[in-house]
């Protein structure tokens, strides 16, 4: 098979590159140690929102999903859903999560129904939230305010009615 | 090796006066091999969640118990209250089997302990845990029960497992779920998080560990990591 | 090219076997000697990149979790003031009668070792015994080692348990002799925290002075 000299240097040059990525990879890995993130959790989206289902909270009365673990330590079990996050949506007369400033908080998250996404302002917490699937981060908070999370995955017809709020109490 | 490898065949190919297009071979195969071993998973590992608590709790007979104690040794933790019936008898009557059932494993020399922790020590004094220990039939060299004053506990279990236990209004105790197995390096490998997990998965997952820390040296570790990067964890 | 009488289009052919000889052979070798480089690094007789730590390695690094103790004059410091340097946490007491002395003339050696990167790292020692170390004593204790090291303390041991538990250290009193008043045990591991305040290595208690700078001297240029 004839091919142009240019085309075939190309050829060359991508596959290069795919092995040099394949390196990077290897080389961040073992050299460096990097690791990504990963689920914590599986849990039935059918069910989820039933009391105690699976031992995480999202059936829980929503005042009861927010909980000190120890002093000046939170978690949080947010249920997103078309289209609010429970607890914390202010649009849909829900309250904000309120935790006293220099509080850490694991923030546990599943969907009942299709891909949502929670992006909290102001940290670098930024996850996908996948039925049946627990994704878990935690922050900390230091500086009192208003935090709004959104969902940053296009979800249906309401997407952009899907936000509320976190309130760091100084 | 792979050196040598083609060092031979590049004699070969000189004699025959053959191309050198072959050589494409050795990246397809090394991304072959990768993706085979990220699919396939030969060697499976637990991920590695995040740095155990440290702990200095009182166990069943007035002696302290501390995480140190436990560095070198895989561990399960579980955590209880004697004066409980829901849910919290099936976190030790799920032990009771995984222990029941300990000699699936070939732990060789690498410690397997239980460690349950009682987050109501008003009640559990060191009597009711050392009746309870014998009520459960626990073998005193390998489960422990544990219990310590509530600030510490909360720090613990709450800080440290991420594990909420409370008192309602009414003095009784509220209690999650949750069982969590550590490395012989105080590492947090795996959290269960369930009302009933399964006692396959339990063994299954102290297998791993135990395996992995069987191959901590030489060429083993390297695969191991190479599971570790690839995220080879069991579903 | 079809137009080209055969002479030529043989000449041609040959110039781009040729050619495409030379392409294959330095796509090889480059392959080759990479493939060689991993088997050097697998095998350990090459040394890029870290060296073999000499403690445990925190695989996925997280945050550590901030805190806030008290140092000399009471004044309050947190963790998240030394971000841009690399810390090092040590747990102890200054009645702490052969452990923390040694691991405190270890990490002097560490400092000396480090050279003019010891600017870069910060010795930190947080007393397990707020009730009898005061934030002067202390800093008196810590600074007779080294002028750069601080020491911290809580006012209470809840403030001090915040700190302990999340990073795997225990403490538990028990009584000494009567002389020297009663003794805490607690862990001896000091753990790094690296300038952008993510948990890196603890160190097992026997670890040298030269082997920790040798380690620091890779994650304070991380």
């Amino acid at each position: 098979m004839h091919v142009e000299r240019s085309e075939k240097m190309f050829f060359i040059a991508s596959a290069a590159l795919l092995v040099v990525f394949a390196l990077a990879v290897g080389i961040s890995g073992f050299v460096y140690g990097i690791q990504v993130p990963q689920p914590v959790g599986l849990v039935d989206p059918k069910t989820v929102a039933t009391p105690g289902a699976d031992g995480y909270h999202f059936g829980d009365p929503v005042e009861e999903r927010i909980r000190e673990l120890a002093p000046g330590r939170y978690e949080v079990y947010i249920l997103a859903q078309m289209w609010k996050f429970s607890p914390g949506s202010i649009g849909y007369g829900e309250d904000p999560i309120t935790v006293p400033v220099g509080s850490t908080v694991t923030f546990y998250l599943t969907s009942k129904d299709v891909q949502h996404g929670f992006k909290l302002q102001g940290t670098n917490i930024s996850m996908m939230v996948l039925p049946g699937q627990v994704s878990k981060l935690t922050a900390t908070f230091d500086e009192p305010g208003e935090y709004d999370f959104v969902c940053h995955e296009y979800c249906g017809a309401a997407h952009q009615t899907m936000y509320g709020r976190l309130i760091v109490e100084p | 090796m792979t050196a040598v490898f083609a060092a031979g065949k590049r004699q070969e190919a000189k004699k025959t006066g053959a191309k050198w297009h072959w050589l494409w071979v050795i990246p397809v195969i090394s991304l072959l091999a990768v993706a085979a071993f990220s699919i396939f998973r030969p060697i499976q590992v637990l991920p590695r969640i995040t740095l155990a608590p440290g702990y200095s709790l009182t166990d069943q007979n007035g002696e302290a118990l501390t995480s140190e104690d436990m560095r070198g040794k895989i561990t399960l933790y579980t955590f209880t209250y004697t004066n409980c019936t829901e849910p919290c008898v099936q976190t030790t009557g799920l032990l009771q089997e995984v222990q029941a059932r300990l000699n699936e494993i070939d732990n060789g020399d690498v410690p397997i302990q239980f460690v349950t922790i009682s987050v109501d020590p008003e009640h559990d004094t060191t009597a009711v845990l050392t009746e309870f220990a014998n009520q459960l039939g626990a073998d005193p060299n390998i489960w422990h029960f544990v219990t310590g004053d509530v600030t510490r506990l909360k720090w613990v279990i709450g800080g440290g497992f991420g594990l909420y236990f409370g008192q309602r209004d009414d003095g009784s105790i509220i209690l999650d779920s949750g069982y969590t197995l550590v490395d012989g390096a105080g590492i947090i490998r795996a959290d269960y998080r369930l009302y009933n997990p399964d006692v396959d998965i339990i063994l299954r997952d102290l297998r791993l560990l135990v395996e992995e820390s069987q191959n901590s040296e030489g060429a083993a570790r390297y695969a191991y990591e190479a599971a570790h990067l690839f995220l080879c964890y069991p579903r | 090219m079809t137009e080209l009488v055969d002479t030529a289009k043989v000449q041609d052919d040959q110039l781009r076997s040729k050619r495409a000889k030379r392409i294959w052979t330095a796509v090889g070798l480059i392959i080759i000697i990479i493939l060689g480089g991993i088997a050097l690094i697998a095998t350990g007789t090459w040394q890029i990149g870290p060296p073999e730590f000499h403690g445990m390695v925190i695989q996925a690094p997280q945050p550590a979790n901030n805190f806030t103790l008290y140092g000399a004059d009471d004044q309050p410091i947190s963790l998240r003031d030394f971000r841009g340097k690399t810390v090092l946490l040590y747990f102890g007491y200054t009645f702490c009668p052969d452990v923390c002395p040694a691991t405190m003339v270890e990490l002097k050696q560490m400092m000396a070792d480090l050279g003019n990167d010891a600017e870069n790292v910060q010795v930190i020692m947080i007393s397990v015994d707020p009730e009898r170390d005061t934030p002067a004593s202390l800093q008196d204790y810590v600074s007779h080692f080294h002028p750069s090291f601080i020491g911290l303390t809580g006012h209470n041991e809840d403030e001090v348990l915040a700190v302990t538990t999340p990073l795997g250290v225990f403490y538990e009193k028990h009584e000494g002799t009567a002389a020297s008043g009663y003794l805490i045990d607690h862990t001896a591991t000091v753990s790094v925290i690296d300038k952008e305040g993510y948990l890196r290595l603890v160190y097992p208690f026997g670890v040298t002075g030269s082997e920790m700078a040798a380690d620091l001297r890779y994650i304070i240029r991380d």
